[in-house]
């Protein structure tokens, strides 16, 4: 009997210990499916170009939900149109100077800015980490990631001033306490990554890889930082360094302008960087990978496009009237950009005649750039957004960047190339110094119409109370010095107390 | 050395070293007579022995007691030598005799009350005692007056006594006036009389409150009710086998103060679910469902609501609730919603019975709207098109024709809504010897849904076993094997639910065609194209099977006296099983199936747990402690499959994904084939310390250590302790003579608890695959890239959500035990509650992540009070009440912002969550009557943003208030219009017992809860083309004529429909959830029937309801009735015979 107990008690101390599993360590489990986090991503070379990738997926947004309401509505050259009433609140806000903390447009480019930073930040951190992947592309994805690090901050200080820098990965405590750094650091910053950029990135690209930065990119944008900040002479070494090394990167203007916006014709030999879009995806949404500018710049209800077309960007008259013409009416325009740009009244396409006064649009104009008509299912297969790149920056702002920085001497001979393919006259020489830079400009603001660049131009002018004339004798009666900076987002300010609010807001 | 004790490993050791000193008594006994080893024996064996003191032999024997584990193998070796017999004759009496004709007279006159003087009970060296003093008498229950039949009567000082008969007489010799007399049964105050010159006596015994001396589940052990130091409320089988209902949970209600239960649904079976919430709502964001404890077992958290109903409810002995953090905390992370603790029955030594339940019942809906009929609704309809500009249907333009076509139409109500069925049978064997006792239970349960074509039936078998291996070793099981099938229909989304069909669907329209086919409404003949109800609950198939083994097996072995060993083991398997099958149908309504679909899904969820407690009693004079230790170990895993396959034209005979009856062609579609796995452990270390003085003061400290898989690696455990205290106010000299006070008691505990229902992995930074972006000039959608980044944050802080409650209750029973109650008074504060927080775009991140913040409290009183109102002898009535009250309020939601929580047809969601306001308020605009002229709108605010006031807005639209003072009536101008909560919850139970038959009387309700009424948002105009509520013949049709029922239109300009406090009504309502009347058999009648009990009842249950609510049924679980499945009227019949 006893013994017996004495084998149950063995028995029952047996099948404890095989049941008993007290090892704390049990309470990891690793996930059914295996879960990609920061710290077990970047591995491999697919991950690090996954990485990458995801670094320009901001751009889609930006341009297609910001972009052009701050560099073309705010400005002069556009207004909004729409259907009236409660239609693009956060637009009119923007048109009519009216801009608070709380507007969503300036939330979005804030947002989406900070999304490719700190992507490119986790590029620029890993990839060097990654244990087998091939020079060529390790080299290229981190000139990629200081390229877009540099593009999502220049959209940042240009739109806000101070912003918060940072160029690691920031946690989340670290975003809720962060402060704005001056823009002269934030400039800095911009330059070295555009300097580094320039000598890892490749000079060209080709096939499935088209539409990546490119070393020209980097040049580029940094001709473009030079002259943003006044700095001319480097600017228009930079420039100059590009123009003379055209053959390698494959650069020269299309003959014909309207080459530049054809789907055919895309990351063509004009472009130096552009936003690139499918169409089908994202249906309603600025942030897939289509483009939604077709249907929010076509006239509006004209079924030209899919969904009709919103008619939201409406060029003013004040640019219109821009365009050297030989009579009174906008049919005697001369400059052969015009057609590529703006939809005119009489303007035909197949059936459609634009109208003289549309809803939204009172003197007939419509943009009439990234137009893809409804019939065209490669551009835009049915869905609400459509194929067409949106161009960054062009071979032809290269010129023009150099003509402006280089002065009339050396500059007018590159400035009237591009007045030569819109069929206009050189400039006439012996300009003055302040009547050469408003030719300049306002060859700038039609050679980039609608290309969401004319506000920047408008900030960046000598005179810093340029934008403010310029806009009061536009009509515009609310703009004031503040304006040269937009608000910090206030769900920012919300969550991290140290922000600070640029002045006025 | 008290760290070292809780782990596993030294508990075994220990285990071992016990082994060895424990079993090395009941050597070298002294020669003793065989009267003083009887007298001895007693105690172990807890009986008693009736002998002629002659007939023992006069010797003198060795003899271990110890040996021996029940009396008769003890009985057996030491009578059997001497040529004695023993016999059985009461419950814990036997006769020792020689001859038959001695045992014959020995049971006749102890039937007969009358000892021979001869007779002794036991014995000692004197043998028998010489009697002098017959005495005699009754014992009744003091309280009852009903006599008490086997109360123990005693003769102080001796061993002699007897017990009493079945009518509570007694007869004994004493030797003289001064003796004593000592009564004491189980269940009553023992008492003592000093017999004096009364030789006739009527003796009183004092019922210990009933729920005092209960046993109470308190989560790894028990104890009794008068010592509880927290808040536990218990439901015996009585109240749950008096209720047809399939979940356990549903038995609750109104049964258990400070628990509010809410049926979600009426679906058959409680599939739809019943909402149980312990003291409120402790959580926003992460489930409030309790932890589930059946058995010992905690089960696996689905987050389901009907998690009971997979058990048969005939095996439940009885349902603990721990209510108060210091009652839970032994269950720790798990517990902050409060547990239940379910445990089942259990055989009993000695007592073998075979019990067969069974019903069988009718049930129908109690309460249907009235709809218009064919006629109404052609005038009405036709009016509502002109209002808004439309052109009248061409079938619809003449009233007259429509009523001599359709009558009264086709009333969709009746059609879907039927008479339905509902049976059970219920058979349980139990018994066993000493050694070893077991129970079998076998159940069947079969509901109809009052709603066509829907049922549920459940099948479930239980074994549950003790075997006591040795003296010191027991083992045994708890088993429970269930099978559940529903066939169910939509009744809870916004856009299919079969009673929102049912309720819009135009009388016009009809069911079926003439050669049986189905019909239903068409667009273009009847402005109407949703799905034909009838055709939705024939057509498409949807089963839900569940099946699932539950089960446990457990040692327990003695180390030392009061020092027990436990192990426990377990498995809970629940495999389910999801099938939606829909062929292809023709039908001349607007929306025939044209394609077959097939959906599965396959899950299974087992979950493990072992278990190893140690428990120490303890008395040292007045110090009594209860010392329990303990290591358990859980893991569960969720894994499914499914697939789906549709778009085919297969045969539509054989739902299978498969099917070989395919053709290559048919497969047009193969979708979702998915398999997922979610993994959780919890690793835990339990301790609990409980003291009491004298039953004067008690007090309890309990400790729970848990770990989870889900936290963050920092955060792996938690730890939950809890103090609790009571006094005994009654065993203190100051209340101990009081006339009217039997017990008094207040109580006191504070402790915490947790949720752990933390999202996985949130503590990982996780890459989102989801983005797109595209390289390469191709054209069209191609060129899309693989494109990689994290979307969130993430928290290596997340923790479980922490719950802290204050509690003080009092516990009395006053006036003989007359009447009992109990008051609980508590704050619960949920802590660290996981909200999603957004966080600066500056992260690079956009997805809010879970956090742990915000603060919710809950404040209540749980009051019961049970009151014997009539107690004689035929005639019984018992009565008990609960009372509930709680106010839920959120104290701050942190770095969170409000929540809108969305109602798919809502647009901007119906209920909010925000500071300083309990959770889900409802949200919306307020109504200012209707409009009676259009100077009155123009003097308004404008009614819809945005518009034109002079089209979208007409005189008999309603006039929504500007709460800003904007000038516009826009989203800022809605506010907190009311709650689901109730004021105040409350249930009487009243038994009563007339002779053989037994009444129960079962009321309950809730007062001041609010219930936002969707289903009026699709039949009171504006938004359909269906059919409307026959309230809308009393719409507005001129100035003056109505102020709350506006115009009908259809399209609705002026959002007439939209969330208002319109819709908001008050839902309380008290109802007769239950009466049941019971008649047993005569003690004769059912001996001649060879049955030991039999029984026959007649329940109705939802007999009726007063409610001022208009929807179709008050108890709305979520507070947003969007034409939930109603409860029924059951009327039902049934027998309980125990064999």
């Amino acid at each position: 009997m006893k013994n017996s107990l004495r084998n149950n008690l063995l028995l029952l101390t047996m099948v404890s210990l095989i049941f008993t599993r007290c090892k704390e360590d049990l309470l990891q489990i690793d996930p059914t499916i295996p879960i990609n986090s920061v710290d077990n991503y970047y591995k491999t070379e697919a991950e690090a170009i996954a990485a990458v990738n995801a670094t320009y997926t901001p751009l889609s947004a930006i341009y297609n939900g910001a972009a052009w309401h701050l560099g073309d509505i705010m400005s002069d050259d556009t207004d909004l149109g729409g259907g009236g009433g409660g239609d693009g609140l956060e637009t009119a806000e923007l048109d009519n100077f009216s801009v608070t903390s709380f507007n969503p447009i300036i939330g979005t480019i804030w947002a989406q800015c900070y999304y490719g930073v700190l992507r490119a930040n986790l590029v620029i951190t890993r990839v060097p980490d990654v244990p087998v992947m091939s020079d060529a592309i390790r080299k290229r994805s981190l000139g990629e990631g200081r390229f877009l690090r540099a593009l999502y901050y220049y959209h940042l200080v240009r739109l806000f001033g101070d912003v918060p820098l940072y160029t690691n990965v920031i946690t989340v405590q670290e975003s809720s306490e962060i402060e704005r750094s001056p823009k002269q650091l934030v400039h800095v910053q911009i330059i070295a990554d555009l300097k580094l950029a320039e000598t890892l990135l490749p000079a060209t690209t080709a096939g499935n890889n088209k539409g990546r930065a490119t070393a020209g990119s980097a040049k580029g944008l940094l001709a473009s930082v030079y002259l943003w900040l006044g700095d001319n002479t480097n600017a228009a070494l930079k420039a100059k360094e590009i123009i003379d090394n055209r053959a390698t990167y494959g650069y020269d203007l299309w003959t014909d302008y309207g080459d530049n916006f054809k789907l055919e014709n895309e990351n063509g030999k004009e472009s130096l960087f552009e936003v690139q879009y499918r169409s089908g995806g994202g249906q309603f949404s600025d942030f897939g990978a289509g483009q939604k500018l077709n249907t929010f710049f076509a006239p509006r209800a004209q079924d030209i496009v899919q969904s009709s077309g919103y008619g939201w960007n409406v060029p003013t008259r004040n640019f219109a009237d821009r365009y050297e013409k030989t009579g009174t009416t906008y049919n005697t325009i001369i400059d052969k950009r015009r057609n590529a740009s703006m939809w005119i009244p009489g303007d035909v396409f197949g059936s459609y005649t634009q109208a003289a006064q549309l809803v939204g649009s009172p003197n007939g104009l419509n943009v009439k750039k990234y137009f893809i008509p409804i019939a065209n299912t490669a551009g835009d297969n049915g869905g609400w957004t459509s194929a067409q790149n949106i161009p960054i920056l062009r071979y032809s702002e290269i010129l023009l960047i150099y003509a402006e920085a280089a002065g009339a001497t050396a500059g007018k001979a590159f400035a009237d190339q591009v007045r030569a393919r819109a069929g206009l006259a050189p400039l006439p020489n012996g300009l003055s110094a302040t009547q050469y830079r408003d030719a300049i400009y306002n060859e700038r603001r039609l050679e980039f119409a609608f290309e969401m660049h004319r506000w920047y131009d408008l900030l960046r002018h000598p005179d810093p109370n340029y934008f403010v004339t310029i806009m009061r004798a536009a009509g515009k009666t609310n703009v004031l010095p503040k304006h040269r900076y937009m608000p910090i987002p206030q769900g920012e300010r919300d969550k991290n107390s140290r922000l600070t609010q640029n002045e006025g807001y | 050395m008290k760290k070292k004790f809780f782990t596993g490993k030294l508990l075994l050791s220990a285990l071992l070293m016990f082994s060895s000193l424990c079993f090395a008594r009941g050597q070298n006994e002294e020669p003793r007579t065989m009267a003083n080893i009887l007298y001895e024996s007693r105690d172990r064996f807890d009986v008693d022995f009736i002998y002629q003191a002659n007939t023992l032999p006069p010797l003198k024997l060795r003899f271990d007691i110890t040996k021996y584990n029940s009396v008769e193998s003890f009985l057996g070796e030491l009578l059997v030598p001497y040529e004695l017999k023993y016999k059985k004759v009461l419950a814990k009496a036997y006769v020792i005799y020689k001859s038959s004709e001695e045992l014959r007279k020995l049971t006749a006159a102890l039937e007969a009350g009358n000892y021979p003087s001869a007779t002794s009970i036991s014995g000692n060296d004197r043998g028998a005692i010489a009697n002098q003093l017959p005495i005699s008498g009754t014992v009744t229950d003091q309280a009852t007056g009903l006599a008490l039949e086997g109360v123990s009567v005693l003769v102080k000082g001796t061993t002699k006594g007897t017990y009493t008969t079945a009518s509570g007489l007694f007869k004994i010799d004493v030797l003289n006036a001064n003796s004593v007399l000592q009564f004491s049964i189980v269940g009553y105050q023992s008492k003592e009389i000093t017999v004096g010159e009364n030789t006739n006596l009527q003796v009183g015994l004092l019922s210990l409150s009933q729920s005092l001396n209960d046993v109470v589940v308190i989560g790894y052990g028990t104890k009794k009710r008068k010592d509880l130091t927290t808040a536990i409320s218990s439901v015996t089988a009585k109240d749950i086998a008096a209720l047809p209902v399939a979940d356990a949970a549903q038995a609750l209600q109104g049964k258990v103060s400070g628990v509010t239960i809410t049926q979600n649904s009426g679906a058959p079976g409680g599939t739809g679910g019943t909402g149980i919430r312990i003291r409120g709502i402790s959580s926003i964001s992460q489930g409030n469902n309790p932890l589930i404890v059946v058995d010992g077992y905690p089960l696996p958290d689905q987050n389901a609501d009907n998690v009971l109903n997979s058990f048969g409810t005939g095996d439940i002995e009885s349902i603990d609730v721990l209510k108060d953090a210091a009652a839970a905390s032994i269950y720790g992370v798990r517990a902050s919603n409060g547990v239940i603790i379910v445990t089942t029955k259990r055989g009993r030594a000695g007592k073998t019975s075979l019990t067969v339940d069974m019903y069988a019942g009718i049930q129908n809906a109690w309460s249907l709207p009235t709809m218009l009929n064919a006629k109404e609704y052609a005038i009405l309809n036709s009016e509502a098109r002109i209002a808004s500009g439309l052109p009248v249907l061409p079938k619809l333009a003449d009233a007259g024709a429509i009523e001599s076509q359709y009558g009264e139409g086709t009333d969709w109500l009746d059609e879907v809504f039927r008479r339905a069925a509902m049976r059970s049978v219920n058979i349980t064997a139990s018994g066993g010897s000493e050694k070893a006792q077991y129970l079998f239970s076998a159940g069947y349960f079969k509901q109809d849904g009052i709603l066509y074509n829907t049922d549920i039936e459940r099948f479930n078998l239980r074994f549950n076993g003790d075997v006591k291996v040795t003296d010191k070793i027991k083992i045994g099981n708890s088993l429970s094997l269930n099978k559940l099938t529903e066939r169910g229909a939509d009744t809870y989304s916004a856009f299919n639910s079969v009673i929102l069909l049912a309720l819009t669907s135009p009388p016009t329209v009809k069911p079926r065609n003439d050669d049986g086919t189905y019909a239903g409404g068409n667009g273009s003949t009847d402005g109407f194209n949703e799905p034909n109800p009838i055709y939705q609950l024939e057509v498409p198939n949807n089963t839900f099977t569940k099946y699932r083994i539950t089960g446990n097996i457990y040692a327990e072995i003695t180390l030392l006296k009061g020092l027990k060993f436990k192990s426990v083991f377990g498995a809970d398997f629940n495999y389910q099983e999801n099938r939606n099958f829909s062929p292809a149908t023709p039908s001349s309504g607007g929306r025939p199936i044209l394609f077959t679909g097939y959906f599965t899904q396959k899950g299974l969820y087992p979950d493990y747990l072992a278990e190893y407690t140690l428990t120490y009693d303890k008395t040292f004079g007045k110090h009594k402690f209860n010392v329990l230790g303990g290591y358990t170990y859980q893991e569960n895993k969720y894994s499914f499959v499914n697939a789906s396959r549709g778009n085919g034209v297969f045969n539509p005979v054989i739902p299978v994904l498969n099917s070989q009856v395919l053709t290559v062609t048919d497969i047009s579609q193969i979708g979702n084939a998915a398999e997922d796995g979610i993994n959780q452990r919890f690793i835990s270390y339990i301790g609990r310390l409980n003291y009491d003085f004298d039953d004067r003061g008690s007090f309890g400290i309990s400790v729970r250590r848990d770990g989870s898989s889900n936290f963050a690696p920092k955060n792996k455990f938690a730890v939950f302790p809890s103090f609790s205290a009571s006094w005994r106010l009654s065993n203190e000299p100051f209340l101990e003579s009081s006339a009217w006070v039997d017990d008094l008691k207040v109580r006191a505990s504070f402790g915490y608890t947790g949720n752990p229902n933390v999202p996985g992995n949130i503590f990982l930074q996780a890459i989102n695959q989801s983005f797109q972006y595209t390289f390469g000039n191709s054209v069209g959608s191609g060129g899309i890239v693989n494109a990689t980044a994290p979307s969130r944050s993430f928290n290596p802080d997340i923790r479980w959500e922490k719950n802290e409650q204050l509690n003080v209750g009092i516990d009395g029973s006053v006036f003989n035990n007359r009447v009992g109650f109990s008051v609980d008074v508590y704050q619960r504060r949920s802590k660290d509650l996981i909200l999603s927080v957004a966080f600066p775009f500056i992260s690079g991140t956009f997805e809010p992540i879970p956090y742990n913040t915000g603060t919710l409290q809950n404040r209540g009183i749980d009051l019961s009070l049970n009151g014997n109102i009539v107690s004689s002898r035929n005639f019984r009535w018992n009565a008990n009440a609960i009372v509930s009250t709680y106010q839920n309020k959120v104290i701050s939601l942190g770095l969170s912002a409000p929540r809108d929580n969305g109602f798919a047809r809502i647009q901007g969601g119906s209920l909010r969550t925000s500071l300083n306001l309990p959770i889900d308020y409802f949200y919306g605009f307020v109504t200012d009557g209707i409009f009676q002229s259009q100077a009155e709108i123009a003097k308004s605010a404008v009614q819809t943003a945005g518009s034109d006031p002079t089209t979208s807005t007409a005189p008999g639209d309603f006039k929504f208030k500007d709460l800003n003072n904007d000038g516009v009536i826009n989203n800022d101008d809605r506010t907190n219009i009311g709650n689901a909560n109730p004021t105040f919850t409350y249930g009487l139970t009243n038994n009563i017992t007339i002779k053989n038959f037994e009444i129960t009387l079962f009321l309950q309700g809730s007062q001041g809860n609010k219930v936002l009424n969707f289903t009026r948002w699709y039949t009171e105009g504006g938004v359909s083309n269906g059919n409307y509520s026959n309230k809308v013949i009393e719409r507005w049709t001129g100035p003056g004529t109505s102020n709350t029922m506006p115009r009908l239109i259809l399209n609705d300009p002026n959002q007439n429909a939209r969330v208002s406090d319109r819709f908001v009504e008050d839902a309380s309502y008290l109802r007769l959830k239950n009466i049941r009347i019971a008649y047993g058999l005569p003690a004769k009648w059912a001996e001649t029937m060879k049955v030991k009990n039999a029984q026959f009842y007649a329940t109705a249950q939802n007999l009726f309801t007063v409610t001022n609510y208009t929807g179709l049924d008050p108890e709305v679980g979520g507070g947003v009735d969007i034409g939930f499945y109603p409860q029924a009227r059951t009327l039902l019949l049934g027998v309980n015979v125990e064999f």
